[in-house]
């Protein structure tokens, strides 16, 4: 027990220490930074418009409204600016296999995959979440447990996307470059949770509750918030847990048939 | 007739990449079934919204959406050669920089493109069925869509030079293409947004790259036709002639030292 507690806040510790050190480094640029950060909300804020148009348009879409669809459309930008900000490795992981750069992880006294994953940054991400803070703040109920509830629905948004981007990435440890695959799996997973889950049905469900699990993410979350089950957030939090686990043995599946492309190299 | 070639190159480089370049439709299919479930849901009670037919609205998603998914990366290439410097080899050539880099986003855009027009062909068809006048429309509507290739190519010239002054250029294009995404009218024809909205929408440059080529397609005739093409000539002399007079500006600043 003690040695896992231990493992945690050491996971912890590098956590933040990359945290700071990848801030710095975006702050360097610091007019590029704002911007970017700028732009994103901006970009974001345009669907606003999409939808208010919509829904003044037609009423309800198969039991949401507008407010609903906003739900959605926070969570999903939170859970990306999580992910993007703080796992900005994650959209990289092809390229980092097949181009032998692994070995370089490989070589750090840490686990590989958190270590590989928080290496990077996307500051633009920074500008999604502040968008689906603010989003939610705007419209929807701000009582505590809500609050609380939607920031435990935004981490596993971020920890089912950079799951499946892990999955899908590894596949190049098996089969080749995997990485259009993976960048599709992940607009696929980003596309579907932006719209209301009610739309789809058939076999595509069985689709989006497994190999793309947009139910999980983002649809699941939110009857959750609207009626709140502990039950049914007790199973979602098991389920995103499973979805996590296999993404982690993908991956370290594949680390074992790895080879290293004797590649010379140092991270700085 | 250099530029052509390059522009046939630039198709030849693509066409090399095959592969990929199909994988990366499957966006288009995503994004397909998800319009087709939500405009379905939304025609569930209603036959025609604004004069645009289930069959009209999901032909005409098709069509904008083949626009869109077709943007060459031609801002990147202009963005990474100014950062890097590589630019002043360009303007050492024996070549217009500018006409160059439409030649080449304009090949890579047709590539694009094909497979994307193919597909919403196939599946458009296949989830509502046939669009009525669908082949007369197209010649004409085939015109304004490579128009609006062309406006797109020259919105990321015009926004690639810019890194001469700007660090990061991306932002600038996601916030345009965001304004071709709602006001061009690429997620529903610019008729459904108020009437004091989409009077000023119409004649947007944004437009031009989305809701006239795809309107044009579903809805044909000589007026709407004309409209697309006059606005396409405009705003395309129009960013051709900024994207000239910032280049010039630009070359100016262009320091190059050692050999």
């Amino acid at each position: 027990m003690k040695s896992f507690l231990t493992a945690i806040v050491k996971a912890f510790k590098l956590f933040i220490s990359y945290q700071k050190t990848n801030l710095s480094a975006g702050m360097e640029y610091r007019a590029a930074f704002f911007t970017q950060v700028f732009a994103m909300i901006l970009n974001n804020s345009a669907f606003i418009i999409f939808w208010m148009i919509l829904f003044d348009r037609v009423g309800t879409i198969e039991g949401y409204d507008f407010q609903a669809v906003m739900f959605l459309w926070a969570l999903a930008a939170v859970g990306f600016g999580i992910a993007a900000v703080f796992f900005g490795n994650s959209t990289y992981l092809s390229r980092i296999i097949y181009n032998g750069e692994l070995d370089v992880y490989l070589l750090h006294p840490k686990p590989v995959l958190p270590n590989l994953l928080m290496s990077r940054t996307h500051v633009s991400g920074w500008g999604d979440l502040s968008y689906g803070i603010i989003l939610f703040l705007f419209t929807q109920d701000t009582s505590i447990s809500h609050l609380f509830l939607f920031g435990i629905f935004s981490l596993l948004f971020a920890l089912i996307l950079v799951s499946l981007r892990v999955m899908y990435h590894s596949i190049t440890f098996f089969m080749g470059n995997a990485e259009e695959l993976a960048a599709r799996s992940s607009d696929a997973i980003i596309s579907f949770t932006l719209y209301p889950g009610t739309l789809f049905k058939g076999p595509v469900l069985l689709v989006l509750h497994t190999l793309i699990p947009a139910a999980f993410a983002a649809w699941i979350p939110y009857e959750i918030i609207k009626n709140f089950d502990l039950t049914k957030l007790l199973l979602l939090i098991g389920a995103d847990f499973v979805i996590a686990s296999i993404a982690y043995g993908v991956f370290h599946l594949g680390l074992r048939s790895y080879e290293s492309g004797n590649r010379m190299g140092a991270r700085l | 007739m250099k530029y052509l070639r390059i522009f046939t190159i630039s198709i030849r480089e693509q066409i090399a990449y095959l592969p990929v370049m199909l994988l990366r439709n499957i966006f288009f299919i995503i994004i397909f079934y998800i319009f087709y479930s939500l405009w379905s849901a939304i025609y569930q009670d209603r036959e025609t919204i604004e004069g645009f037919t289930i069959i009209q609205m999901i032909w005409y998603l098709t069509f904008a959406e083949a626009i869109e998914l077709s943007r060459c990366g031609v801002m990147n290439q202009i963005q990474e050669e100014i950062k890097d410097g590589s630019v002043v080899y360009g303007l050492a050539r024996p070549y217009y920089y500018v006409i160059f880099k439409i030649s080449r986003g304009m090949g890579e855009s047709m590539v694009r493109c094909l497979p994307v027009l193919i597909l919403g062909y196939a599946f458009a068809y296949i989830f509502v069925g046939p669009l009525d006048g669908y082949f007369t429309a197209l010649p004409f509507a085939l015109i304004l869509l490579i128009g609006g290739l062309l406006l797109n190519v020259l919105w990321q010239i015009n926004i690639g030079l810019l890194s001469f002054w700007f660090e990061e250029v991306g932002p600038f294009y996601w916030i345009l293409t965001k304004m071709v995404f709602i006001m061009g009218g690429l997620f529903f024809p610019i008729d459904l947004f108020p009437g004091w909205l989409a009077g000023i929408a119409k004649y947007l440059p944004f437009a031009f790259s989305a809701y006239w080529p795809a309107r044009t397609m579903v809805q044909f005739n000589q007026d709407i036709f004309l409209t697309g093409f006059l606005g396409l000539i405009i705003y395309a002399s129009g960013l051709l002639l900024c994207s000239t007079v910032i280049f010039e500006i630009a070359r100016k600043r262009v320091h190059v030292q050692g050999g």
